[in-house]
């Protein structure tokens, strides 16, 4: 009686999020790994290529510059965590003042559309008209103004930093959530143990934080690679293929040149790269909830 | 409370709409939304008609949106249809939102986009022919007739090419000449024997003087960002050398035409002016004449290519500069001098009419026709002109002339034999998705000639897809 | 570490304060002294305008009517705030605190969803919304922010379910209450900061979202304050920025003002 009725509720219960699962996000999927072995025009008819699109993609003169430059982005997830664990441990301290709103004030970045933040930013560093380069010329720490969109070794670094000023209050607000969960009774304790100040964070704050910091690098890694908008507006990709990320390759492919079937190719190799890249944190989240940890 | 409707077929009241047309009038433009057509009888020929209409040229500028409001209004109140007006941008027809609703089958009656960006859309649309001849007033029909060799050339790679699907009525020749006369005078320069730069060797001689004299370090720019890297000055230069291979591609669409010596002369002069002779600024593989009318306007360049859009934010900012003739404009020049200024590409803003079905299907496709003609009445062409660029009919561009800026004469001297781009259905892919990063490596410091010859390999593959 | 902290330590913790606010408020200023600025001043570094214009200002409401935009994008946030609790809330429950086979099989099969290139997907939808009438509706939109919401709403959700105490549904039926009263009556109130927690990052990611708002809208469709953003100012080759600045400023605040209110519940949801 009682495991019939156990057993509806978890058909029932499931329902909902796996017929979500499957439809809006499998099929489609699975359907473009098919498609990512055909050409695949956008209006015309799909012809088999096999693993020619693969190859294609692995020998184009912008493969590895590709692939460097999403690596580079991909590290504005630990920018975006180092920015958040500062403020969280910052607006953490109850005798700030008006923690209420700096806590606030610290979102605004991440509640305005990306697209805005990032034309914002491309108007602040405009190396000719900009608000950046006019005070770093006039306090004297330049000389020049630096080409940040149009000089490949900065360009992959500017959109690195957009992406971080815009997305990490994300981190932020997680992170500090974990925080104000923390008794502070822990702390006295620590502190009649004679614990100084990183001590503390090493043996209180970092244990009660673990498992927030992994859902937050996992969550925003993912997020970060998948971001097209923003990249796209601040550089178009450009200069050559510098700042084309696999997530701008992506767009190109699907949505200017049209080919499904490339877009499909990038978008797989996208979905090993995050994987490559999620995997540890994900073992060293499921870890914690095996038994007796 | 539902979800809202967004910027459809306002109801205006008399109130708001003379308010429009005063702060149009403001600009010293006026439109065919007159008071008769405010406060008189509204005729109703249409009267149960609604059209869909997606505007694209609206995101120009606000002089052009509220035009355009104007001359949706004006269309109501003359005949009674309903306009529901949805407001788009580029990146809508550029990417991938057009063609997935029309594939889907989401489709306006009528929209408004560049002609040489809807080969993706041809099959959805309805041929003018029979309207443009049946039901057009001579004036019109006259006054824009010599753009239609012009059009049909656009789209040569279709098999049904004499039918008109692309009706243009807004003009941007690529790229006049733009300058401020202070900093020639500033160098010393004689304007009346040097206005306006007559080819390369000259045009590298005047920036040479304004470098030196009016102490402006990057006196011009060459545009190396994706939506202007292909489309602005560069392609003159190549026609100005070659009609034959100016095009990205060939006559009958079957090949690149971009390893010719025509294109690796001119993009080799281009990367020159930036890397060889640095009168471009470092930022030049981003750079757009955005940016750069921006840095003239400020004093910090001389001699500039900047499409006609860029009138308006002159207007904007330095009008009383504007009506002193501090700023003038000139056609864009052959690149090795000889027959003239025209040898240019000529871009379109065009109005198309789609498909329709169903019972009142020849009924609204006659709705968006008489739609498209409110257009082409001689006040709104004059004061889309005033707005954002050249109007198509040619019977009214004398009335444009005479500005002290001298943008008229100009640019309808840059249309006498101006090469059109391709319409071919992944125009936007070859023009700009494919060419950009090749350029802007070229500027980067790659071969041109290595850069020209992979970008045409992708183009012929893309063809031969 | 509490009201005895030491000087050094409110030393530190001010100036971190500072430079972050210096981080975040500095440009975000900028912003607002550009939404007060006239064209011709756009591109002047100054911090106070010349000539205060409040001409976009007007600009945005009367002419673009931003207001109605705003209303959709609070429909959109709220909407799709509710409707991912309603798909992964159940789903999250049983897979945090229910045993069967092919628990964990399936819960990475949803959870790793959230690796999909998303835009990949922009395309199908878009067709199939059309040919099922989803298309420029509200809902359409909502059902396709799910897209991106529920893969990580389960997640955390779960996460939370499962560090509940063990028995608590035992105990509630042994005062007589149904599989789904224990649920319902006891474990839903007693879940009540991670549902408001998931309710604002889902509602964040319908405000500010751009590419399927504007590829799933038309005409009087729900379209959003960010896609009018994007067309009423940077859809072009020129900008308006004093318009834009201003759109944005107003787009900012309410996910704000949310976030002040629900803090306590964020701060419940990720202990561990």
């Amino acid at each position: 009686m009682q495991a019939s009725e156990e057993r509806w509720l978890i058909v029932a219960f499931l329902l909902p999020t796996v017929a979500f699962m499957l439809l809006l996000l499998w099929y489609p999927f699975l359907q473009g790994v098919w498609m990512s072995l055909h050409r695949w025009p956008f209006m015309g008819d799909p012809e088999w290529r096999g693993l020619g699109n693969y190859t294609a993609f692995v020998n184009a003169e912008y493969f590895w510059v590709a692939l460097q430059s999403t690596l580079i982005y991909s590290l504005s997830t630990v920018f975006q965590l180092a920015i958040a664990l500062v403020a969280a441990l910052v607006l953490k301290q109850r005798f700030i003042r008006w923690r209420t709103l700096w806590r606030g004030v610290m979102l605004v970045a991440y509640a305005m559309p990306p697209v805005v933040v990032g034309a914002f930013w491309l108007f602040l560093l405009d190396p000719g008209l900009g608000m950046v380069t006019h005070y770093l010329i006039g306090w004297g720490i330049l000389e020049e103004p630096i080409y940040w969109f149009s000089d490949g070794s900065w360009a992959k670094w500017i959109i690195t930093f957009v992406a971080t000023w815009t997305f990490w209050p994300f981190m932020f607000l997680i992170l500090l959530s974990a925080l104000q969960a923390i008794p502070d009774s822990h702390y006295e304790l620590a502190e009649v143990y004679g614990a100084n100040l990183w001590q503390r964070f090493r043996h209180v704050t970092l244990p009660h934080l673990w498992s927030a910091l992994l859902v937050v690098i996992i969550l925003r890694l993912a997020f970060n690679l998948a971001k097209i908008d923003q990249p796209f507006q601040l550089t178009g990709g450009g200069p050559g293929y510098e700042t084309s990320i696999l997530s701008v390759l992506v767009y190109r492919f699907a949505f200017m040149s049209g080919d499904f079937g490339m877009a499909f190719t990038v978008g797989i190799f996208l979905v090993v790269f995050t994987l490559v890249l999620i995997l540890p944190f994900a073992w060293l989240f499921q870890r914690q909830f095996r038994p007796g940890h | 409370m539902g979800p809202v409707g967004t910027e459809t077929a306002r109801a205006y009241s008399r109130r708001e709409l003379l308010q429009l047309t005063a702060s149009l009038a403001a600009m010293g433009i006026t439109t065919s939304l007159t008071p008769e057509a405010i406060f008189g009888q509204a005729r109703t020929d249409l009267k149960g008609v609604t059209i869909d209409y997606w505007n694209m040229v609206g995101v120009q500028n606000k002089t052009v949106r509220r035009l355009s409001e104007a001359i949706v209004t004006a269309f109501e109140r003359r005949t009674g249809a309903t306009v529901n007006t949805t407001w788009d941008s580029y990146g809508s027809i550029i990417g991938p939102k057009y063609r997935t609703s029309f594939k889907g089958g989401i489709r306006p009656t009528v929209f408004d986009a560049s002609g040489r960006w809807t080969g993706q859309l041809r099959r959805f649309l309805r041929p003018l022919n029979d309207f443009m001849e049946g039901s057009w007033d001579a004036e019109s029909r006259e006054g824009t007739a010599w753009l239609i060799p012009l059009v049909k050339r656009q789209n040569q790679g279709y098999a049904d090419r004499d039918q008109i699907y692309d009706l243009p009525f807004g003009l941007v020749p690529q790229a006049p000449v733009l300058t401020r006369r202070d900093h020639w005078e500033k160098a010393g320069i004689d304007w009346e024997r040097d206005w306006p730069p007559r080819d390369s060797d000259h045009f590298l001689e005047l920036l040479g003087q304004l470098r030196e004299g009016a102490g402006v370090r990057y006196p011009t720019e060459v545009y190396g960002k994706i939506w202007d890297a292909g489309d602005t000055q560069l392609n003159g230069w190549v026609r100005s050398l070659d009609i034959e291979t100016s095009g990205f591609i060939n006559a009958d669409w079957s090949r690149c035409n971009c390893d010719s010596p025509a294109w690796r002369e001119a993009v080799q002069f281009y990367v020159d002016l930036f890397r060889k002779y640095k009168f471009s600024s470092p930022n030049s593989p981003q750079s757009t004449d955005e940016d750069a009318v921006e840095l003239l306007i400020r004093g910090r360049k001389s001699l500039i290519h900047a499409d006609i859009l860029n009138r308006g934010t002159l207007l904007e900012r330095m009008p009383d500069e504007l009506r002193d003739g501090l700023f003038q404009w000139a056609p864009h020049f052959p690149i090795s001098g000889g027959t003239s200024g025209s040898q240019t590409f000529l871009a379109f803003v065009t109005f198309h009419i789609v498909k329709q079905e169903g019972p009142d299907a020849a009924l609204k496709e006659a709705a968006a026709w008489e739609f498209v003609k409110e257009w082409f009445r001689p006040e709104n062409m004059i004061a889309y002109s005033k707005s954002a660029g050249l109007c198509a009919r040619r019977d009214l561009w004398p009335q444009l002339m005479g500005s002290p800026d001298g943008y008229a004469e100009a640019v309808t001297r840059m249309v006498v034999n101006p090469g059109v781009w391709a319409n071919h259905p992944k125009s936007v892919d070859i023009q700009y998705n494919l060419f950009a990063p090749h350029l802007q490596q070229a500027m980067q410091g790659a071969p041109v000639e290595k850069e020209l010859r992979n970008y045409t390999r992708e183009v012929n593959e893309a063809l031969r897809a | 570490m509490s009201d005895r902290a030491t000087g050094f330590q409110r030393v530190l913790a001010y100036a971190g304060l500072i430079a972050l606010l210096a981080m975040v408020l500095v440009p975000y200023s900028y912003i607002v002294v550009t939404a007060f600025k006239t064209p011709g001043e756009i591109f002047e570094v100054t911090w106070i305008p010349e000539e205060l214009s409040v001409d976009a200002w007007r600009e945005v409401f009367a002419i673009n009517e931003f207001h109605r935009y705003l209303w959709n994008s609070l429909l959109a946030g709220v909407g799709c705030a509710v409707l991912s609790l309603l798909i992964s809330v159940p789903g999250a429950y049983v897979f945090a605190r229910k045993n069967f086979r092919g628990r964990e099989v399936l819960f990475y099969l949803i959870v790793g969803t959230l690796i999909f290139p998303f835009i990949l997907l922009i395309v199908p939808i878009t067709i199939t919304w059309i040919q099922v009438g989803l298309y420029n509706s509200i809902v359409g939109l909502l059902i396709a922010f799910q897209i991106f919401a529920v893969p990580f709403s389960v997640w955390i959700l779960r996460g939370y379910f499962a560090r509940m105490p063990r028995h608590l549904e035992e105990c509630a039926m042994v005062y007589g209450c149904t599989q789904f009263q224990a649920f319902y009556k006891v474990m839903l109130p007693l879940a009540k900061p991670v549902i408001v927690s998931v309710a604002f990052l889902s509602f964040l990611l319908g405000w500010n979202d751009f590419l399927f708002s504007n590829m799933l809208t038309t005409g009087d469709g729900p379209r959003t304050a960010s896609v009018a953003i994007y067309v009423a100012t940077a859809g072009g080759e020129r900008i308006e920025w004093e318009v834009m600045m201003v759109m944005t400023l107003i787009t900012g605040i309410p996910p704000v003002i949310l976030y002040m209110i629900a803090q306590k519940h964020l701060s419940r949801t990720f202990s561990t």
